[in-house]
């Protein structure tokens, strides 16, 4: 499904110039239930970031289903991250003036599908979350866990094959983190590709494949 | 994305914030009402200053004596001081066939009294033409002889206010009263015609021309008023006027004749300069309402880097960012601008209240212009931070 070549990506900090991914080789197959550790700086989020066409390689190739995407145009780019990725931040990152709802239907909405649709899938993912009765509540009503799983709710609202998750469980209790790691699960048990990148070894030891990370680099992979 | 969603996302965006927002519309809204309202004053004091004229009487020709501009050529050795305007050069002037109506005036102040009041106004004297020339009617009573105009009758017509303020409600018509040194007969009272160019018909007494004469001891006339046959015959009546009293002053031109109609466009394109003046003035308001919005914008943009990061991995491409920001920078815009519309609208009626003599007219133009600045303020002051907010890195933006 993805496929990475001799990925270099590097920032200029200050006078030097730090290898957040230094030749990074990967094959990463439909379905698969990945985590990435590493201590911090380790480029595990630039990883991510570059996964999700948020951030661009150096150099390097990176094949999607076939596809070669490093020559893709902004707006190719943008449509993708729209159709093909789900993403997970550790913030959560809702729009705090949206409901529940309007921040699951965020990515409908800016796809242009018109409002009956929308409601509809809404309302679907509601329930699959069990969080009908939290339609209305803007993310300050909510709790953590449920600001979380709205998050998943909306990430996964396009049905992207492939789902990106940067410290899910890093703002969270250890209750609600299970319940969104058991949600997470569930979705990659679906088929769905899931990735998480994190710090918590517990977590970590969960995923069916662990990639470990120095300094930009891949040091262990099981 | 859809326009509807595209104007509630925006919508609620601005609504996040409610006080930055009405800060926003109502510099806008000041911006905009100010420009509707100060054109209307400009334009509303250029039709009352074109009506005042236009109140002087329909396709009228002022003759003054003297020239007023200067020829080449060596200037006299003894100097020569302009003839004096006479009776009989206006009398002359009826033979144009351009010519419908000619009003020899002498004008004097001199005491009017009658049973013991006794009051300082301004005398007119002048033959019947002058009814005719200046549009004005009598209230009662008949007007002055028609017969030769060389000869005094000692006979006045009052006007409206005077004959109030002398008789109260009771008819002059037949009393006798006394002008300077003179006795004269009431036969006539204007009706109330308002005060024109600072000339208050109603509070002057009209005489015959050859009686103020004698009364001011003054040969020669003030003016002469010349109502033209019509609006096309104007440029025949005042080549005729200059012909004649050339002749009648041996070659000389030393006459002005002023047509009422250059008169009124003279004042009429002042005015109008005066009124895009002030509306460019007011404009500026709503350039300042531009950088307003752009600065709030700018605050909003650094605000919401999270949002807009988190737009941008959720699929929205650069281009849909831009027009969710100008798409807000433009509602502010447009909804200060209606605002705005309202309120200078109602600010003129309130001037109608206030002041119900004065026309406050809004031009269609200002209208026009304030909604389309309104737009372009909102696009141009919008565009800069709607680039910077597409522009941002969504990295960058979604670490912060």
């Amino acid at each position: 499904m993805i496929a990475l070549q001799q990925i270099c990506r590097s920032f200029q900090v200050g006078d030097e110039t730090v290898h957040a991914l230094d030749d990074v080789t990967l094959q990463i197959e439909q379905g698969d239930y990945i985590s990435v550790m590493g201590p911090s700086g380790s480029g595990k989020s630039t990883l991510l970031n570059l996964l999700g066409l948020l951030d661009k390689a150096d150099s390097g190739s990176y094949r999607f289903e076939g596809t070669e995407l490093t020559t893709l145009t902004e707006e190719q780019r943008a449509r993708f991250r729209r159709e093909k990725v789900g993403f997970i931040f550790q913030s959560f990152h809702l729009v705090p003036r949206l409901t529940a709802a309007g921040n699951i239907a965020l990515p409908l909405t800016l796809a242009g599908i018109p409002p009956a649709t929308r409601n509809s899938r809404v309302l679907q993912a509601l329930e699959s979350l069990d969080m009908v009765d939290r339609a209305e509540h803007r993310p300050a009503q909510l709790s953590g866990g449920q600001q979380q799983r709205v998050a998943i709710a909306r990430a996964m609202i396009m049905h992207p094959p492939l789902l990106l998750a940067d410290e899910p469980t890093g703002n969270l209790d250890s209750h609600s983190g299970q319940e969104v790691i058991e949600t997470l699960e569930q979705l990659n048990a679906d088929g769905v590709t899931l990735i998480v990148v994190t710090h918590d070894m517990q977590l970590g030891k969960r995923a069916g494949r662990r990639i470990t990370m120095v300094d930009g680099r891949v040091t262990a992979d099981r | 994305m859809r326009a509807a969603d595209t104007f509630r996302f925006s919508r609620t965006a601005l609504g996040a914030y409610p006080l930055r927002t009405s800060l926003i519309l109502l510099a806008m809204a000041i911006g905009v009402a100010s420009v509707i309202i100060l054109t209307s004053l400009g334009e509303g004091a250029r039709q009352f200053v074109g009506a005042q004229f236009r109140m002087l009487g329909a396709n009228m020709l002022i003759v003054l004596p003297g020239r007023s501009e200067t020829t080449g050529g060596l200037p006299p050795l003894l100097g020569t001081t302009p003839r004096d305007l006479t009776l009989d050069d206006a009398l002359a002037l009826r033979h144009s066939p351009a010519i419908r109506a000619v009003a020899p005036i002498i004008f004097g102040a001199a005491s009017v009294s009658y049973a013991g009041r006794e009051r300082e106004v301004s005398v007119m004297g002048s033959t019947p033409s002058i009814l005719d020339v200046r549009e004005l009617q009598l209230e009662r009573g008949v007007a002055l002889p028609a017969g030769d105009p060389r000869i005094a009758a000692s006979l006045a017509i009052l006007g409206h206010k005077l004959s109030r303020e002398l008789f109260g409600h009771s008819s002059p018509l037949g009393e006798w009263l006394r002008i300077g040194d003179r006795r004269f007969r009431v036969i006539g009272v204007l009706s109330s015609k308002g005060q024109s160019l600072g000339m208050d018909m109603s509070d002057m007494v009209l005489i015959p021309v050859a009686s103020a004469r004698s009364l001011f001891n003054a040969p020669s006339l003030f003016r002469i008023l010349v109502q033209a046959q019509h609006q096309q015959a104007l440029t025949a009546a005042k080549k005729d006027i200059l012909r004649i009293i050339r002749q009648r002053h041996d070659g000389d031109d030393d006459i002005t004749v002023i047509t009422q109609d250059a008169l009124i466009s003279t004042v009429d394109d002042i005015l109008r300069m005066l009124t895009w003046a002030v509306g460019g003035i007011a404009a500026i308001s709503l350039i300042v309402a531009g950088i307003l919005i752009m600065n709030v914008m700018l605050v909003a943009v650094s605000q919401r880097r999270e949002e807009i990061g988190l737009l941008k991995a959720l699929g929205a491409p650069t281009r849909q960012v831009l027009h969710l920001f100008l798409s807000e920078a433009l509602m502010l815009s447009l909804a200060g601008g209606a605002l705005g519309l309202l309120a200078g609208l109602a600010g003129n009626q309130l001037i109608h209240a206030l002041l119900p003599d004065f026309p406050v007219v809004t031009p269609l133009w200002a209208i026009l212009a304030a909604v389309v600045v309104t737009l372009a303020t909102g696009l141009l002051f919008g565009s800069i931070p709607a680039r910077r907010a597409s522009r941002l890195d969504p990295v960058i933006a979604l670490s912060s």
